[in-house]
């Protein structure tokens, strides 16, 4: 069985782990690293619940092998709370919206919000439903979490 | 068993050497078709060699002879590229239906369409603007029209040891007008049912063609560039008789199917009537 040694920044922090060339990053990162935030959900790339940035960009943990992360700086949804442990504007939008229920696509949504308030720091509906096309939510009908990214959006842009 | 053998070139030379070695190899680029096939099934042995290291295949640059694309620019990066914007505005919209944001930041422009599925959405801008794909072995470097790179489902014109750099795309004469359409069953995170882009060069001033290009997505085994559309060279567009025989002749070269996505039936109504859209669209007919 093929192993490989890589090393990555995950929520800042340098790991090194000894991975099976065919692990995916998002079993490395729940398996080997405990970061059970990330879900996993359909594991073909529909779904979302397992989006992580990588090098700053959103990407479906489950379709990325995790040799190819070696060198990669990753953000998980554990590396968004300040060091204080308050939570990010996002996390904390999501809460005031009351945008989760079962909340298996919770940390999904909120890389993904994130992602999208950087491009779109004021962004319309159909930039909120457009950069949200990637995250699967199946009890809440979306609304909710549509209002969260516009909190979010507020609350980023007061600083 | 379920073993991966992995294979990171840093070098273009470097791995066209490893794969001429090693016919065994697959290339790996945002592996959404590839790891999501892999894990249906049932994760296989796999002997991956990565491209995601060399960085010359993610450049996108000007050539003499046109606008380069290399093969391992992400979807993303055609899709945001001001240049692709500006000269081939299609190739953009089209970058920017496929998946979502997740799949566009890993997907590469050379895997949609190395991947050969007929559905693919870049692969039709690319047809009418004439791209050549140009594809690479130790022996060197080829060229190979685009329309002409397909050769079934999931089948390339590539041969064990080659793979693709990228594209050139010529750069559209300035009389040019473009459309596309991707027809699916919702907005989003949908793979196409009909897919269709439209060229036209226009003649001076009117609403006739000096040249008609329509390729068409998701109907038949590969992408189909349609032949024969010189006849309507010169043809009045604006009129609702030459729209429809051109969609009509369009629809001739399709060979629709059912599946999930639409009934033959309804695949073959919403051909004719895209292309029909296309071209009023493109020659802004409303
Ligand atoms: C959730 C989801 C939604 C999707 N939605 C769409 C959509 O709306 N529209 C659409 O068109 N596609 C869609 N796709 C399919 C896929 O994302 C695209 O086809 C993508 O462009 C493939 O590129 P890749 O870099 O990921 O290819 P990979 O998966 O890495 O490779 C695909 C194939 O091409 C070969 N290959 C890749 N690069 C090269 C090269 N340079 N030389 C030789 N061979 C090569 C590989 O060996 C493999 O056989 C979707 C996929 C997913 C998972």
């Amino acid at each position: 069985m093929d192993m490989k040694t890589i090393s990555f920044s995950v929520n800042g922090k340098p790991q090194k782990v000894h991975v099976r060339t065919n692990w995916t990053l998002s079993s490395v990162l729940r398996e080997q690293l405990g970061l059970l935030g990330t879900k996993i959900g359909c594991g073909e790339g529909e779904c979302g619940a397992c989006s992580v940035l990588m090098n700053g960009k959103t990407v479906t943990s489950c379709l990325v092998l995790a040799v190819q992360a070696d060198g990669a700086e990753i953000i998980t949804i554990e590396g968004l709370e300040n060091m204080d442990g308050t939570l990010h504007p996002v996390q904390e939008a999501f809460v005031e919206a009351g945008a989760v229920q079962c909340g298996y696509c919770t940390p999904g949504m909120v890389m993904s919000t994130i992602a999208l308030l950087e491009k779109h720091p004021e962004p319309t509906e159909e930039e909120v439903r457009e950069g949200l096309t990637g995250n699967l939510c199946r009890c809440t009908g979306y609304q909710k979490i549509f209002e969260a990214v516009q909190i979010a959006s507020k609350k980023m842009r007061r600083g | 068993m379920n073993n991966i053998k992995y294979f990171l070139p840093k070098s273009l030379e470097e791995a066209v050497k490893y794969l001429s070695d090693n016919n065994d190899a697959k290339v790996l680029a945002g592996g959404t078709d590839l790891i999501v096939k892999w894990k249906k099934t049932g994760c296989p042995d796999m002997h991956l060699m990565d491209i995601r290291g060399i960085n010359k295949f993610a450049e996108m640059n000007d050539l003499s002879e046109g606008f380069f694309i290399g093969a391992g620019a992400t979807i993303e990066q055609v899709e945001s590229c001001e240049k692709i914007k500006a000269d081939f505005p299609i190739l953009s919209e089209a970058a920017r239906n496929v998946g979502s944001v997740q799949v566009r930041n890993l997907a590469t422009i050379g895997g949609n369409s190395c991947n050969a599925a007929p559905s693919a959405d870049t692969v039709l801008p690319l047809i009418v603007y004439e791209a050549e794909a140009v594809i690479v072995s130790v022996s060197g470097e080829k060229r190979c029209t685009l329309k002409d790179f397909f050769v079934g489902p999931g089948k390339t014109v590539m041969r064990p040891g080659e793979m693709l750099k990228g594209f050139v795309l010529p750069k559209p004469k300035p009389c040019t007008v473009v459309s596309f359409a991707k027809h699916s069953r919702r907005a989003g995170m949908d793979l196409a049912t009909v897919g269709v882009a439209v060229k036209i060069c226009l003649k001076k001033g009117e609403k006739s063609a000096e040249e008609i290009s329509v390729a068409l997505g998701a109907v038949g085994p590969v992408p189909v560039s349609v032949k024969g559309l010189e006849k309507f060279n010169g043809a009045d567009l604006s009129s609702d008789n030459v729209l429809k025989e051109i969609a009509e002749f369009s629809f001739e070269q399709a060979s629709p199917i059912t599946d999930v996505r639409g009934s033959k039936d309804y695949r073959s109504k919403m051909i004719v009537q895209n292309v029909k859209d296309c071209i009023c669209k493109a020659i802004k007919i409303d």
